[in-house]
């Protein structure tokens, strides 16, 4: 901790600071004295001081000399977001010890409990040094535990003063009085805040408490006897559709204790531990083990098993030759043993241009010349992009598709994991997994790999190359199981994905690339009507971007 | 006028394609070339000779082939200013 020296004194003198105040200001409560009163507002000034001189140091370390890395980054924002914390528990003091003097009698205040409400305050503060310092997440949770008492204790008081308005007496000293227990109570939200930054200073993540506790509790029941300090958490996506997804391995210990800590919605992840089920007695081991699952109210979380392995996509990017045909060749071995082994004859109905209305808006936020008008060009009506996905909802509702099959649901190459050593397939990300139309999968992976805005010739054939190849195998597939209508629900569902797709894409010359090959596809869609579906053919060339 | 412009992109293929010339060509003939998108019109009426330059570029496995039509026309104002009509047809391939 050399490097933080300065720092480290800084934080040490503001938490002994802002403990004195919170002490001055139960004084002020129990015997109510103007020098008191005014020792606690000067007082203020000067913690409002340390938080500027901690907020110097903190930018100039960030900003300035030597290197620092994640940690000593972390560490540096945590002590940053914990002294402006400090600094608001002093502003609390100050605004209860001017409440007191609103009080017509200073011994009102006697009939209430608010000695353990400075307990707590103080027994919390007391601890932020050391579990900063020492990297002791209990008692960064025993921090953030104070802010739940707290709010019990002024639950307790709350009620009482509203039973006590109720008869009409003292409603000044009673008003006042229930603001004094509001600013405590405010000072336990200031110390959740702390306990927080404090665990995202060891764990490297921006973990609420709640997601902290079902990452803990979900460790717990597996029988991982560590303490959390020792467990390293990688946040591998970040925060993506509503998840945090994070992998969490013990230090120094490999992968072998590796899991995916995933937590969001209740809907979301409760449905992916039900479709991993669904998977497992189809093909067992295609998706990752659930090691855990926690609930809280609204919430979910889910430990699965972490596969190490590549994801397709890493594959195309980076391996050899040998590799990516290995990888590719399971690939499609994988989705066709899926497909003939789930497949059911039953007609559905046909949903992709439904599914792009649901999104286009997001395309036209991020470009709004796609969302172009009708354009008349020397007598030849152009007409607009709404105007042509309309008459395309039209002919989708003609459409069916002749079987079912289980889908992924999301099938991109970013999906899929291949490992090596095993020689096979593994499928993650399956809480959309359901009976559907394989050709939703199809579409999707196509476009997956299609809108990868890599324009290295090298990389670029390769995309090319998985494209029109998985094109070929999705057509024989279809071939083999007289899938008349393929070559439409193809069209659709690539259009689709290529408009939608376009909302992620901020290069302007790539997005203006695949919104119109799905414009282009939807115009021989429609140039089509009044001809059989099933003589409709998608062009190879449409999957292929530069480089032939 | 001077900054009216007029743009519109597509992707056609080799059949789809004539459509356009030939909606081009049509107008030429009629001497009235009209675009027009929400609100707006706009109406070129090539009088006098027309300019015509061709120019065809190769890079990369792209072929780009640029058309360029430039006359003169009598503004309201009897300015003369250009109306000059762009056509890129691009081709990836």
């Amino acid at each position: 901790m050399h490097a933080f020296e300065g720092l480290e004194q800084k934080i040490q003198f503001m938490v002994l600071e802002v403990a004195k105040q919170v002490d001055e200001t139960l004084k002020v409560l129990v015997a109510p004295e103007a020098a008191q009163i005014e020792k606690v507002a000067s007082r203020d000034d000067y913690i409002d001081n340390f938080k500027s001189v901690i907020e110097n140091t903190c930018f100039s370390r960030l900003h300035g000399q030597a290197h620092l890395d994640k940690a000593g980054i972390d560490f540096v924002r945590a002590v940053n977001i914990i002294s402006n914390n400090l600094e608001r528990i002093s502003d609390f003091s100050v605004n209860i010890v001017q409440q007191v003097q609103y009080l017509s009698d200073s011994r009102f205040l006697d009939q209430y409990e608010y000695r353990p409400f400075f307990r707590q305050i103080l027994g919390a503060l007391d601890i932020v040094v050391r579990s900063l310092f020492h990297r002791d997440l209990s008692l960064a949770l025993r921090i953030c535990r104070s802010e739940f008492i707290l709010d019990k204790l002024y639950k307790h008081n709350f009620d009482k003063i509203i039973v006590q308005l109720q008869s009409g007496r003292e409603a000044h000293n009673l008003i006042t009085t229930l603001f004094i227990f509001r600013y405590l109570e405010r000072m336990g939200d200031s110390l959740l805040n702390i306990g927080e930054a404090v665990i995202f200073s060891v764990v490297g993540e921006k973990l609420k408490i709640n997601q902290f506790q079902a990452l803990r509790e979900s460790l717990d029941n597996l029988g991982f006897d560590l303490p959390m300090r020792e467990v390293e958490f990688e946040s591998i996506w970040g925060t993506r559709s509503g998840c945090r997804i994070g992998k969490v391995s013990s230090d120094g210990q490999g992968d072998s204790t590796g899991v995916i800590f995933k937590e969001g919605k209740f809907k979301k992840i409760a449905q992916e531990r039900e479709n991993i089920q669904l998977w497992e007695a189809i093909l067992p081991g295609l998706t990752p083990k659930v090691f855990g699952f926690q609930e809280s109210r609204d919430n979910a979380s889910i430990l699965l098993e972490f596969l190490t392995g590549c994801t397709f996509q890493e594959i195309v990017f980076n391996d050899d030759k040998e590799t990516f045909e290995d990888a590719f060749f399971l690939v499609q071995e994988t989705a066709t043993m899926i497909w003939q082994k789930t497949l059911q004859a039953r007609v559905l109905p046909c949903t992709f241009v439904e599914q792009l209305f649901s999104r286009i808006e997001d395309a036209f936020v991020a470009h709004p010349d796609f969302n172009s008008p009708q354009v008349q060009f020397c007598g030849l009506k152009v007409p607009s992009t709404m105007e042509l996905l309309e008459q395309l909802r039209e002919v989708e509702q003609e459409i069916t598709s002749p079987f079912s099959v289980f889908i992924h649901g999301d099938y991109n190459s970013n999906n899929i994991i291949y490992t090596q050593k095993e020689q096979r397939i593994h499928y993650i990300d399956v809480h959309r997994s359901k009976d559907g139309d394989y050709l939703q999968d199809v579409s999707v992976f196509l476009v997956s790999n299609f809108r990868i805005p890599i324009f290295d010739k090298v990389v670029r054939c390769k995309l090319n190359h998985v494209g029109l190849h998985f094109l070929h195998f999705a057509r024989q597939f279809a071939q083999e199981h007289q899938d008349a209508t393929f070559e439409i629900r193809l069209a659709l569902g690539l259009i689709r994905s290529f408009v939608s797709s376009t909302r992620f894409e901020l290069n302007e010359e790539f997005a203006t690339a695949m919104f119109i090959r799905g414009i282009y596809l939807a115009e021989l869609v429609l140039a089509h009507r009044g001809q059989p579906w099933e003589a409709f053919k998608v062009p190879d060339r449409i999957l292929r971007y530069r480089y032939y | 006028m001077a900054d009216e412009k007029f743009r519109h992109e597509s992707l056609q293929d080799k059949e789809s394609i004539g459509k356009y010339l030939n909606a081009l060509s049509d107008g030429f003939l009629n001497g009235k070339l009209q675009f027009s998108w929400k609100d707006k019109r706009l109406v070129l009426e090539p009088q006098s000779l027309i300019k015509f330059d061709v120019e065809t570029k190769k890079k990369d496995g792209e072929v780009k082939m640029v058309l360029r039509f430039r006359w003169e026309q009598a503004s309201e104002s009897s300015m003369f200013v250009d109306g000059p009509l762009v056509i890129e047809a691009k081709e990836k391939g």
